[in-house]
């Protein structure tokens, strides 16, 4: 399905592009959310309200334009929204005046986290495994080739070619940060 | 070696003879390191792989299915026929005070180098000329001694409706009307003395 046949059958009300479109942005959400409100359980919270909050909206939205972008700033709307929401429940419970315009601290990087998490859900499968086992979990090529069963010199050619997908995939990062 | 393989083996944290060499020599490539820099953090950061319950899915569809399920609002004329008095009252007294819906509003799409921001533009029409309320998303906050700058323009002719630091919901007022200039644009403008706009465009409805 297109992005723009998807797009046009979210905002017409359709439950299938409602879960396709979690499909493809939910886990980028979630890392928006997860990293302004440190907490799973808000961050859920605020998935659930992108994803209704971005259909309330739909009937705004450019068809001709991509999601992603749109899709982000009601995702981190959300989250700076939920912070202060909880911001102020501390506040009174603490009977402190609460700061109504504060930020979440780690709300500038959530962009870049963005679009890691998008870049990383486009890679293929053993692709993402290689990548997730080398940064994440800090494994050598020759600890991974153990750990997932492949002769080492698969995992290095299995590592090149992910950082070179995910290198061209995030390249437009690059160029704003250098403009 | 090229900048797209050498950008690779930077991020995979691979950096041999070759890699040392092409870094020295390029000084695009040197500019990326900050950027590669901070998507490797982001990699070995554990929020990045945190994922959602199996069943947030189910649960945002469910979510939906309820939100679109709801009655649609009567109308206000309805209300005025249908309520008794007291209530009749408490809504003449809201649709008095509330404020009034926007005579437009318009998408302000990120350009260029700011492709990421987004923002609308609500306008009414008043008798200085036009009151804007302006939301923009995505934008990194100006620099020191920058600001953002909103401008009305007809062909050549620009005017300022005011400027902004980062990204947010500001008012703005204009002494034109948008029916004669009808070009939306920001633009990031050094603080110069400079009233004309010669920054670089960020936001434009074209």
């Amino acid at each position: 399905m297109s992005t723009h046949r998807l797009m046009q059958r979210f905002r017409a009300g359709d439950p299938e592009a409602t879960r396709r479109l979690y499909d493809d942005y939910g886990k980028a959400v979630f890392a928006v959310a997860v990293r302004a409100l440190g907490d799973r359980g808000l961050a859920e919270e605020a998935v659930q309200l992108t994803f209704l909050s971005a259909w309330r909206a739909a009937e705004s939205f450019d068809l001709s334009r991509d999601p992603a972008p749109w899709l982000y700033a009601i995702a981190r709307r959300v989250a700076i929204d939920l912070y202060r929401r909880e911001r102020r429940h501390r506040s009174v419970d603490n009977d402190v005046e609460p700061e109504i315009a504060v930020l979440p601290p780690s709300i500038e990087t959530t962009w870049e986290a963005w679009e890691v998490r998008i870049a990383l859900e486009r890679l293929a499968p053993e692709e993402l495994e290689v990548i997730r086992v080398t940064h994440y979990r800090g494994l050598t090529h020759s600890e991974a080739a153990e750990e997932m069963g492949v002769p080492i010199g698969t995992i290095k050619s299995r590592s090149h070619r992910a950082h070179k997908h995910l290198a061209a995939l995030l390249q437009h990062l690059r160029q704003e940060a250098t403009a | 070696m090229n900048h797209d393989e050498f950008r690779a083996a930077y991020l995979e944290g691979r950096l041999g003879a070759s890699e040392e060499r092409h870094i020295s020599g390029c000084r695009e490539c040197r500019a990326a390191t900050a950027q590669l820099d901070a998507t490797r953090a982001l990699l070995a950061d554990p929020t990045t792989w945190d994922e959602p319950a199996p069943d947030l899915g189910e649960r945002v569809v469910a979510a939906f299915k309820r939100e679109r399920s709801q009655p649609q609002r009567p109308s206000w004329r309805w209300l005025w026929v249908a309520v008794p008095a007291a209530a009749a009252i408490a809504v003449a007294a809201w649709v008095v005070t509330r404020p009034p819906a926007p005579d437009w509003k318009v998408d302000l799409p990120g350009v260029a180098q700011a492709a990421q921001a987004m923002g609308t533009v609500e306008g009414w029409n008043v008798a200085a000329g036009t009151r804007m309320e302006v939301h923009v998303d995505n934008l990194p906050a100006a620099p020191a001694g920058f600001v953002y700058e909103f401008w009305m323009s007809q062909g050549r002719n620009h005017v300022s409706a005011g400027s902004f630091i980062e990204a947010g919901s500001v008012e703005l007022v204009a002494g034109v009307s948008r029916r004669d200039f009808p070009r939306l644009w920001i633009t990031m403008e050094p603080l110069d003395g400079n009233t004309a706009p010669t920054g670089a465009v960020v936001l434009d409805t074209g």
